[in-house]
């Protein structure tokens, strides 16, 4: 086994990632599945289809169930314990901040069989864009992981009174043109009416806890050939959600949900999102709560062949 | 070919680029060759040398090193073809451009091609960055991921300092006060603080006999460093590139293995070329009066071991910029000056893949060579049986 030459200059959180006390919200908006069945094939039904491993599909039905995330991390550790680390203890790991907005997308991976059989569905998440306020997160989460995570400026307000406000800035271009400037530009901004009363802290908060599984394209470019593909994998994680509580719920039709249309931000959004659906897009579930999270059990599904 | 899938999300923009009318400052040092060294082994000389046929050694006849902070007004994709386009169909040179500021520490390396029947062939002077910072997120995540250039997302602060015409920095990036369990990183630590007095020539600052500005203070002197620019280009091309000011700088890229970061799913000295051209206003500052201090604290004192190394160390208390001891290293300047000009960054190679150990009874990744110097290039097929 060839050992990862660690670098001072090259700076990563290795994952497993424990982080205590994480606010988080929840915003669930329906997506047509044509553009889910469309992602998915572009990014992870990849290679010769007789030797797939995997197969992934949109669910099925014509409306699927995206969830907008806001996170707020207060005190990230790596609990990363392999073979030169010396370490494994949180406790004993330097720490990062974070706060990331993402959305993310419910689709079946099937495990498929020599003959072509599609057997064992399982739920996994992709993330089809995620902003973080930290370039260190950034990085591990690019390069290890896969998930397409861009660097932006995240600013969140919380009140019981006046409910959750947050607004990103990302790096964007106005309108496409030879003379159009890149600049800090609005992206999203989601926010909240007060939470509803009758369902604020009713969670136990010693329940079951709640994991997502997430799927990437994790991939680099060849050097020479900038067009080419020098590797390409699925790789999964599982975020794990324990002691939730502090669950704050949010009547839907109070929040407002809005994306600033600069081209690039179209750009984004034209992938999942059906633009004529945008301004009077309805939410279906507004939530918020506080968890104890953990990032772990990072896999590479699928290494794909390059040709 | 596979095809890389372009991100919806962040659209990375391929080499090669045009960076028109950057203003450079540049900081030149005595370099320690034993960090230089160390470097070389722990990121460029992997493996058996037979068998990867290079070894990477500091440069002794250029025993400097060199801080150079940048200022570019426009960076815009300059594919002569069009051919790499966004998702939507748009080639990368019409959606727009950035800006940005970018700080970096280089020294010159040696590589020698090793055995003896490589050594003509493959032996030329590259260039190492142990140190890259830079402000666009999508710069940062190019350099990365493309080429392995280890570069930090920072905070770049430029302006005049205290004098008309002098130039002051300050480059901040993420770090960690002290390594204290439990340490909270600081977002923006300040990494470096450059100033200069007002260029030369000045009635401000201390006397400038020592200078190495004596030597060209002439009009004739100044302008030929401005004609040196083009003169360079043409130098270059009548050389076959074995004389050149083109600045070609050698990084070590891999990737981690998700299901085990510490271990390397692919590993490669990559190499690019930044051409300069067209300069103007090139001005000296007097190196005496230049101040500069790299913070020595917490997880900033691995990255100055890296290139400044213990000699600079030793300097505490002996040089001539501002210090505090066990915070601030400042080494000693040797001579400093800006410039106007162009910047084409190009010439995106992978020079020699190493054959990556899998684990788990996988056969090794194949190894791939390319490091025939450019000297060689056009005429390696009067040398090669097969004429290729």
């Amino acid at each position: 086994m060839t050992a990862f030459v660690e670098s001072i200059t090259a700076p990563h959180v290795l994952p497993p990632w424990k982080a205590d006390g994480v606010q988080t919200w929840l915003f669930g908006f329906p997506l047509a599945t044509r553009a889910v069945t469309d992602y998915v094939d572009t990014f992870f039904n990849l290679g010769d289809k007789d030797k797939a491993r995997y197969a992934f599909e949109a669910q099925a039905g014509g409306e699927t169930l995206g969830t907008l995330f806001v996170s707020t991390y207060p005190r990230i550790a790596s609990a990363y314990s392999g073979q030169g680390s010396g370490r494994g203890d949180p406790a004993a790991s330097l720490c990062v901040s974070e706060t990331q907005v993402s959305v993310l997308v419910p689709v079946r991976r099937y495990l498929v069989t020599a003959d072509n059989m599609k057997l064992d569905p399982q739920i996994y998440f992709f993330q089809p864009f995620a902003i973080s306020d930290n370039s260190y997160m950034v990085f591990a989460n690019r390069e290890i992981i896969g998930t397409d995570v861009m660097r932006g400026q995240i600013s969140l307000r919380n009140s019981e009174r006046n409910g959750m406000t947050v607004e990103t800035v990302i790096p964007a271009i106005r309108k496409f043109s030879p003379r159009s400037k890149e600049e800090e530009l609005p992206f999203l901004r989601v926010a909240t009416g007060p939470p509803r009363e009758q369902y604020m802290g009713t969670y136990p908060g010693q329940g079951p806890p709640w994991a997502v599984q997430t799927v990437a394209l994790k991939q680099f470019r060849d050097t020479t050939n900038l067009k080419a593909a020098t590797y390409q994998a699925t790789v999964t994680s599982t975020v794990t959600y324990r002691n939730i509580g502090d669950v704050r719920s949010y009547q839907p039709e109070s929040v407002r949900l809005e994306f600033a249309l600069w081209d690039t931000v179209k750009e984004i959004l034209t992938r999942f999102l059906d633009l004529q659906d945008l301004p009077d897009h309805p939410l279906r579930y507004a939530v918020g709560f506080t968890a104890d999270v953990t990032l772990d059990q990072v896999a590479t599904l699928q290494t794909f062949e390059i040709a | 070919m596979t095809h890389y899938v372009q991100s919806v999300a962040s659209q990375q923009v391929p080499p090669p680029y045009h960076f028109p009318d950057v203003t450079v400052n540049a900081f030149i040092w005595d370099a320690d060759m034993a960090p230089i060294q160390v470097y070389c082994d722990r990121y460029l000389n992997l493996g058996d040398a037979d068998e990867r046929g290079f070894i990477y050694r500091p440069a002794s006849f250029w025993p400097y090193g060199a801080l150079v902070i940048i200022d570019y007004p426009t960076m815009v994709s300059s594919d002569p073809n069009r051919e790499a386009k966004d998702i939507q169909g748009t080639p990368f040179p019409d959606r727009g451009f950035m800006s940005q500021r970018e700080a970096f520490v280089v020294f010159p390396l040696l590589r020698a091609g090793a055995p003896l029947d490589k050594a003509l062939l493959n032996t030329m002077v590259e260039w190492a960055l142990p140190f890259i910072t830079v402000e666009n997120a999508m710069s940062a995540i190019c350099g990365r991921e493309m080429l392995g250039i280890p570069k930090f997302l920072g905070k770049i602060d430029i302006c005049e300092g205290k004098y008309p015409d002098s130039f002051k920095a300050r480059v901040g990036i993420p770090g960690w006060p002290s390594l204290q369990p439990g340490e909270m990183q600081d977002p923006d630590l300040t990494f470096l603080e450059v100033e200069t007095f007002p260029a030369l020539p000045t009635f401000r600052g201390g006397p400038d006999e020592t200078s190495l500005w004596t030597l060209l203070r002439s009009g004739t002197a100044g302008k030929t460093i401005g004609a040196l620019g083009t003169f360079n280009e043409f130098v270059e091309s009548v050389s076959l590139g074995l004389y050149s000011f083109a600045l070609r700088t050698v990084h070590l890229r891999q990737f981690r293995d998700a299901t085990d970061p510490f271990k390397a799913l692919y590993q490669a000295i990559v190499s690019c070329r930044s051409t300069y051209s067209s300069i103007h206003n090139f001005r000296f500052y007097n190196e005496n009066d230049v101040k500069i201090r790299f913070n020595d604290r917490g997880s900033f004192s691995q990255i100055l071991d890296g290139f400044l190394g213990a000699r600079a160390a030793r300097r505490h208390g002996q040089g001539r910029s501002i210090h505090i001891p066990g915070m601030v290293r400042a080494p000693r300047v040797r001579a400093a000056y800006r410039f106007n000009g162009n910047i084409d960054f190009d010439h995106t190679r992978t020079l020699h893949a190493f054959a990556v150990d899998q684990g788990d009874g996988q056969p090794k990744t194949k190894t791939s060579d390319d490091m025939l110097a450019p000297w060689f290039r056009p005429i390696r097929g009067f040398f090669s049986e097969s004429g290729s």
